[in-house]
């Protein structure tokens, strides 16, 4: 047995303090109460017959002061903190991995708040149960890993941090973490590893992560959840409709985990008031998923939530994280668009259809200058020369002369035939350009690297968008009055597409992100770093590389993203189909690596020795008081 | 302490005492004592010397045997109330004394014997007879007994056989001896009511108790003081000393009664809380103080 509490000396010195002053306490006479009484030789006659056992009496006082010895015994035993010689000089080493992906808030659990709350309770009995010379790492495994301690022998240090835990939005990673926890033990003699977790992880990757650990590995899965009863918003989007800048349209994912069907109704909110309802109108088959448009929704706002509820009503679903997702709406913005021509009606007629989204302003050829771009979004340029090429700015050259600095062009070729699109080009959005009846065009050249030819006849490009440094520009290669395209409604599709693409405006879909990856937000390229601050939590500086600030998220909600010239949103979610299948993987599976807490806490270490001497001395006391109080040791 | 309230209760207490003692009448009791009365009493064998006068001829007419007649001589009966107002007497709370207690009961048998015309005298004592109320008389007397009584105060020691040895000295005219007594006297009772015994009193002992006595509410360590004697006693009182106590004091009690039934003496026992006309009425009952 050793003592970490008190060296055998200092012990010796206080129990026999303590118990020369209970001796002398013992010897002091007592003071007693006087009584004056009728008659004595009654009481004497009593007091006589008790003398007779007057040995007895001065054992039972011999008793009581021993007692009291025992227990002063018992104290300063505790305080000395005695342990058993083997296990104080046994050193491990333990690791504590902590799941606190998003599945770990299932609520799913009794004894706890949720999932989370449990495994963090599980780890403090394992961490109250280890030894002094028990080396101890606590390390959160979420989508990143974080080593919250090196290994530490005080334990106590690391309740503190282990209470601060919280666990995040993002799927776990287990690989990652069993690969740090190998690194990390690597050379030790006597490893354990206790993975607090629901083990809800994508299939195979379990057994994958356990094998990645050295066979001397004790490991130990602290397994807590048992359902997997729940609901998931697994996509959300919502895009402006180009037309009518007004209207959305909704697109969400809704999967059950459920292993029947169950009905669910979904929310919409915009800015947190309620916009929509579509009551009891989705069923989802077991382990199904809906897909759901909702087209021609008008709303205002900026801030669109979206939250799946379970109607059915004996289901109940036990994760709340994922069934509320979030989105951004695009902003609705009027672009200012100077038009330099001659005269084209049909060019203004195109913008004034676009009115709720274009203002133009008609300037001659003869009458612009380089200079004035900056007063504009975004310049048209008809069949005009200009006399110095652009280098940045948002420009569209509709047959720009040939001699002209706007777009260099090799030629002209007559009745060309539009032979080749490229699908999906944000220029040809909404429209058949192969259908154009084209009297003449001009050879636009192409640079190559810079440009992407959305259209073209027999090779010779007929759309043309460049991407050249700060320049973005859209060549239209014909004329649009020796086209048919005046009498379409493909000219005001094709100029909007042609606008939105050099002012990169054709963002009627602002991105969601997801949670557990490094989100690529693009700013202006002139800002240098960006503030983010997630929904819970505090304002994050973020560096900005080449226009995209890198931040990794962890929350779901709104972020707002603010820089030097701007204020915006970027919405993030869950939306991980395999992070929100929470149900844990059957005893079965795992029972090899399964560990009882309680079970092992009683086996592996039990309690310290000295709260079970507290509780004798506590017995002890309470023996005395009864007798002292029955008058059987006075 | 003898108000309004008490007298009617005296004298509740002697309509009783009539209809117990019923058929007797004013001034007809009689002593045991043999005199020249006039009432035939008994016979008695002749010895040389007695009174020609008094032989029963018609008996030696018959029986040729000389026999002499006695008679009973007639004389008011004299009772005796001797008060103890020794200090244990004087212990009690909100002056609910036993002393107090004895005062009445004395008050009120003597009412009943003077309303019987016999003479009463009061004798109050502690180590020996501090004063003394001379036989009185009639009922007009109470009120001088009322008065000697509400004067007495308690102190002292108790000496039961010396005060006795004392009031038999003093007192040579027999009668009744009501003692009216805790009998807390560490040298005993005995030796003081056998004085009263030898000196042919018709003895009867009222022991007063108080309930605090015998369930006195002690625990825990204590140094008890004799109130007569001083004597000091350190004890510790438990719940099992508590339970000999009252055992002792029951047999202390016990050995009184024993020694006063063994001895022809009546003997009561009553707790001063228990109402004094009851203790009264016991003692009617019980017949010995009414003839």
């Amino acid at each position: 047995m050793k003592f970490l509490g008190l060296t055998p000396e200092l012990f010796w010195s206080i129990f026999g303090g303590l118990a020369a002053i209970t001796a002398l306490l013992y010897i002091l006479k007592l003071r007693r109460r006087r009584v004056t009484v009728p008659f004595s030789p009654i009481w004497s006659r009593v007091v006589a017959s008790t003398e007779a056992r007057r040995w007895w009496e001065v054992f039972k006082r011999l008793l009581s002061f021993l007692v009291q010895c025992a227990f002063l015994a018992l104290v300063v035993l505790a305080i000395a903190d005695p342990h058993p010689e083997e296990r104080s000089l046994e050193g491990r080493e333990v690791v504590l991995v902590l799941d606190t992906s998003a599945s770990m808030q299932a609520l799913d659990v009794t004894g706890g708040v949720d999932r989370f709350d449990v495994a963090r309770k599980e780890a403090l009995k394992i961490l109250e149960g280890l030894g002094p010379q028990d080396a101890v790492m606590l390390v959160t495994m979420d989508g990143q890993l974080r080593p919250l301690t090196p290994f530490v022998k005080k334990s106590a240090i690391l309740e503190q941090q282990l209470k601060e835990v919280k666990p995040s939005a993002t799927p776990a990673n287990v690989r990652q973490a069993m690969s740090f926890v190998r690194d990390a033990t690597r050379g030790k003699a006597k490893t354990e590893v206790y993975l607090f977790s629901d083990a809800a992880f994508p299939p195979g990757e379990f057994e994958a992560a356990r094998g990645l650990l050295p066979p001397s590995a004790d490991f130990h899965l602290v397994r807590v959840g048992e359902a997997g009863s729940n609901v998931a918003i697994t996509a959300f989007n919502v895009r402006r409709y180009l037309a009518n800048p007004l209207d959305y349209e909704i697109y969400v994912e809704v999967r059950s985990y459920f292993e029947r069907e169950v009905q669910v109704s979904l929310e919409l909110y915009a800015d947190g008031e309620l916009l929509d309802v579509k009551q009891g109108a989705i069923t989802l088959a077991p382990r199904g998923t809906q897909r759901l448009f909702f087209p021609n929704e008008g709303f205002a706002g900026q801030r669109l939530e979206a939250r799946v509820k379970l109607t059915t009503p004996d289901a109940r679903d036990v994760f709340r994280l994922d069934d509320t997702a979030y989105a951004v709406l695009p902003r609705a913005k009027q672009l200012k668009v100077a038009l330099v021509t001659e005269q084209n009606l049909y060019l203004e007629a195109a913008l004034i259809a676009n009115d709720g989204n274009v203002t133009y302003e008609v300037v001659a050829p003869g009458a612009w200058s380089a200079a004035d771009a900056a007063r504009f979004d975004a310049v048209i340029v008809d069949r005009a020369p200009l006399a110095e090429a652009p280098t940045q700015g948002s420009y569209v050259f509709i047959a720009p002369p040939e001699g002209g600095a706007g777009w260099e062009v090799k030629g002209t070729m007559e009745r060309p035939l539009i032979t080749a699109t490229q699908k999906g080009h944000p220029l040809l959005r909404y429209i058949a350009a192969k259908s154009l009846d084209i009297d003449k065009a001009q050879k636009l050249a192409v640079k190559p690297g810079k440009d992407q030819v959305a259209a073209s006849a027999y090779g010779e490009p007929m759309l043309v968008a460049r991407q050249d440094g700060g320049l973005r520009a859209v060549a239209i290669a014909f004329d649009l009055r020796q086209s048919s395209i005046p009498l379409r409604v493909a000219l005001p599709l094709l100029l909007l597409n042609a606008l939105d693409w050099v002012t990169d405006a054709g963002d009627s879909i602002v991105p969601t992100w997801r949670t557990g990856e490094a989100w690529s937000i693009p700013v202006s390229r002139e800002v240098k770093e960006v503030t983010i601050t997630p929904p819970a939590g505090e304002p994050k500086q973020v560096p900005v590389y080449e226009g995209r600030a890198i931040f990794y998220g962890e929350q779901v909600g709104f972020h707002e993203v603010k820089t030097e010239r701007d204020t915006f949103l970027a919405a993030s979610n869950l939306a991980n189909p395999l992070e929100s299948d929470i149900k844990p993987p059957e005893a079965a599976a795992v029972a090899a690596d399964t560990l009882d807490v309680a079970q092992a806490t009683r086996s592996f270490q039990g309690q310290p020795w000295w709260i079970y001497l507290v509780l004798a001395a506590i017995a002890l006391l309470l023996v005395e008081w009864v007798t002292y109080n029955r008058r059987w040791t006075v | 302490m003898f108000d309004d309230e008490f007298l009617k209760k005296l004298e509740m207490l002697y309509i009783i005492s009539r209809k117990i003692a019923s058929g007797q009448l004013r001034a007809e009791r009689r002593t045991k004592k043999i005199g020249s009365g006039i009432e035939f009493a008994d016979h008695r064998n002749y010895s040389p010397g007695d009174d020609f006068r008094n032989l029963d001829w018609t008996v030696y007419a018959r029986t040729k045997k000389l026999l002499l007649k006695l008679f009973e001589e007639e004389e008011d009966l004299h009772i005796y109330f001797l008060v103890d107002c020794s200090l244990s007497m004087t212990l009690g709370r909100d002056g609910e004394t036993k002393l107090r207690y004895a005062k009445v009961i004395a008050a009120a048998l003597s009412y009943i014997g003077l309303s019987n015309l016999d003479r009463v005298a009061i004798i109050p004592f502690n180590a020996k007879p501090i004063d003394r109320l001379p036989p009185a008389r009639g009922r007009g007397q109470i009120y001088k007994i009322f008065q000697f009584l509400d004067r007495l105060e308690g102190g002292g020691e108790t000496s039961i056989k010396d005060a006795f040895r004392t009031f038999v000295t003093q007192n040579k005219r027999r009668g009744v001896a009501v003692v009216v007594s805790d009998f807390y006297d560490p040298a005993g009772f005995e030796d003081g009511l056998n004085f009263l015994r030898y000196q042919k009193f018709d003895t009867i002992a009222i022991q007063l108790f108080d309930q605090e006595e015998l369930n006195p509410a002690l625990r825990g360590e204590l140094q008890l003081v004799d109130c007569e004697t001083g004597e000091v006693r350190d004890i510790t009182v438990t719940a099992a000393l508590m339970r000999r106590y009252r055992e002792a004091f029951e047999a202390y009690s016990k050995e009184l009664e024993d020694f006063c039934t063994k001895r022809r003496m009546l003997y009561f026992r009553a707790a001063i809380q228990e109402p004094f006309d009851e203790v009264i009425l016991r003692v009617f009952r019980a017949g010995g103080f009414l003839k």
